[in-house]
This record gives C-alpha cells, structure tokens and sequence, in this order.
C-alpha cells in the first residue's frame, strides 16, 4: 500500500494546473527504472540563453510531503547522479542565492537555498517572516516548487548555464 | 477516467483547462468535434447570462510602448463552435469564465502609479511586462529583481496565475505593486 505521502504527490502530479505546465511545455515529470519513491524527477524549461539548454532536471526527495517541503537539486539524467556545479544555472539575485553551490555543509549544492526545500527551510527559521510569500504548509505542492524554479529560470536574473558564463 | 474521456483520449483528445475567479484550476478531457459548452458543462461549470468566456490571452502584445497601447479589447468566445475551431490544431486550450470584460488595473512603483485595463486572460507575468516598460525600467539591472505584490498584503501571485483568478468576488480592478523579490538570506 502507497504511504499516505506516495498519494497525496500521485493526486498533485493529476491536478489541473501541474497537467497545465505540461500541455504549456513549462514542466514534465520523467520516469525511469532507477528513480523510485521517494524520489521523483522533473525538468523545467528555461529561457534561452546563449549556449545554455532548454531546461534542466530535478531530483527531489518527497518524505514527509505535503507536510514539509520536498528536497532536491540538479539531476543529471545521463550519469543518474547530481549535475556537475558547472552545469547548473547562474544568475543574480534571486537565482542566484536559491541555485548556490556553496550551501549545505557538506555536500554543497544538493538542495536548493529557499524556503520551499526541506533543507533550506528547516535551517532558517527567520525565512517565514523575511518571506511571508513563501512560507510552506500542506496546502502547497509540487507545483508550487516547480512554478517558483521555473520563474527562477525564466526571470530576467537566470544568466545562463555556469561553464558559459 | 471516466468513459467519455476515454473516448475522447482514442479520437485525439483536447484539454481544456477551465479558470475560474477563486476557485481551482480545473481540465476537461473532450473530443475535437464537441463544444466549449460541453467541456464547461463537463468540469460543472454552466455559463451564467451574467459571464463571459474568452479562450487564452488576447493576441496582442503588451510591450508597444506607452504611447501606442490600447486597453485589451478580447472578444468573447462563441460556447456552440466546436473546440477544433478554438484550438488551430493545437491538443489544449485555457478558457477563463468571468464577470468582468476587463480588470482595471493600477500598479505601483514607489510613489507613482500607471494604469491599463486587461483583459482576465492576462498572465501576471504580461502585467509585469507591461509595467516595466510603462515605468521605462526596460534594460535596467535593478528591474531584474521586481516583480509584482498585492497591494497592501504580503501576497505574490505567480506569474502563470490569470488577472482572472485575482480580482476578489464582484470586482473588476485590482491593485499591484512592483517591490523587489527578496533573495534569502543567512
């Protein structure tokens, strides 16, 4: 029997607007044989950039959802492990900050540096009230993660890929 | 799924993904040869004498230039054509169903404000396009970092969220501030 997390990512994964990112071309899930729960991987398309891809992958870590916040950062889908730091995006400001790959200690850049990852936000306390607008409770999903990167992705502060720049 | 949409599914499905002011997105799963009216009626939705129903954003851009622009003028959609005629081949759609024909719209920056009406099938993120220019913020480093606030709340709509979805319940204006997205810190 699915643990009562598997269901509730399975019901988000069929809502309207996550199967909306899809049709719209901003977000797909990928699956494979190698990643399995609580593990799932997304790509999320980004604006053009030069020498920079179309997207980039998500490996996220989805005990306790909806409760708390997934967890994850870049994938690599050809090594099936996390995208090299020179492979990710970079940018200012915003993107910046949450795609740093100086941050956790250790494993640096193996989640993403904003309140809607496990990590992040359980480290910073003072995020809920430095960022009201991001403040995580059960009613958020997978596609408030998605939306958020994809913004990231597709604001005027997302630069390019790292080994461009 | 249910049987029509399997049926849909084997006949070249289209989605249409149905906005409707403070309420959940919703997506209807219908054949090409059946009507907006169906697919409404399908997600529990009945038009009333009182809504209109324009299917995606209006064609044109938001980006002319303060002194070429117009207020979005989007005609409503025909409920009876069948949803082939809507989609020009395309497999989904997003219909918003409103009381409003336009949403007036104020947004702040600092101590001025511009003004425009928009249609409710405006994203956010076009409203945001739209104020950058208007304030000629365009290729300035430090509008990278705005985006849009509520006025007068904490609240930050997502860019892919529709004007539409915004407004509060028998309204047809609705206020928004450029402020600076905050990057977290310590």
């Amino acid at each position: 029997m699915e643990s009562p997390a598997a269901m509730r990512l399975c019901t988000d994964l069929a809502s309207a607007r996550f199967l909306a990112g899809v049709a719209d071309g901003v977000w797909k899930r990928i699956e494979g044989d190698t990643i399995v729960w609580p593990f799932a991987v997304f790509w999320v398309a980004a604006e053009a950039r030069d020498k920079s891809p179309t997207g980039y992958h998500f490996k996220f870590d989805f005990t306790g959802y909806p409760l708390v916040p997934p967890t994850g950062t870049f994938w690599d889908p050809q090594s099936d492990g996390e995208l090299a730091h020179g492979k990710r995006a970079r940018g200012t400001g915003r993107v910046e900050k949450i795609f740093r790959v100086d941050w956790p200690d250790p494993n640096p850049g193996s989640a993403l540096y904003y309140p809607y990852d496990r990590r992040g936000s359980g480290d910073h306390e003072s995020w809920k009230r430095e960022m009201p607008y991001w403040v995580w409770d059960e009613k958020h999903t997978i596609v408030d993660v998605l939306s958020v990167i994809h913004e990231l992705l597709n604001s005027d502060e997302y630069k390019g890929v790292r080994e461009a720049g | 799924m249910n049987n029509s949409e399997k049926d849909a599914v084997a006949v070249g499905a289209i989605s249409v993904f149905v906005h409707v002011p403070g309420q959940e997105m919703r997506v209807a799963i219908v054949g090409p040869d059946e009507t907006l009216r169906k697919a409404l009626h399908d997600v529990g939705i009945e038009v009333g004498a009182d809504q209109v129903v324009f299917v995606g954003e209006p064609a044109t851009t938001v980006e002319e230039g303060p002194d070429r622009e117009i207020d979005d003028e989007q005609e409503p959609c025909e409920l009876d054509m069948k949803l082939s005629a809507h989609t020009r081949g395309d497999k989904h759609l997003h219909v918003h169903c409103h009381t409003c024909r336009t949403v007036a719209v104020t947004v702040r920056y600092g101590q001025h404000e511009k003004h425009r009406k928009f249609s409710p099938a405006r994203t956010v993120a076009r409203v945001r396009t739209w104020a950058i220019h208007k304030f000629h913020l365009q290729g300035d480093s430090a509008s990278d970092k705005l985006v849009l606030e509520i006025c007068d709340s904490d609240q930050r709509p997502r860019p892919e969220e529709r004007l539409g979805e915004l407004v509060a319940h028998g309204h047809c204006s609705i206020c928004l501030e450029l402020v600076q997205g905050v990057a977290p810190q310590g």
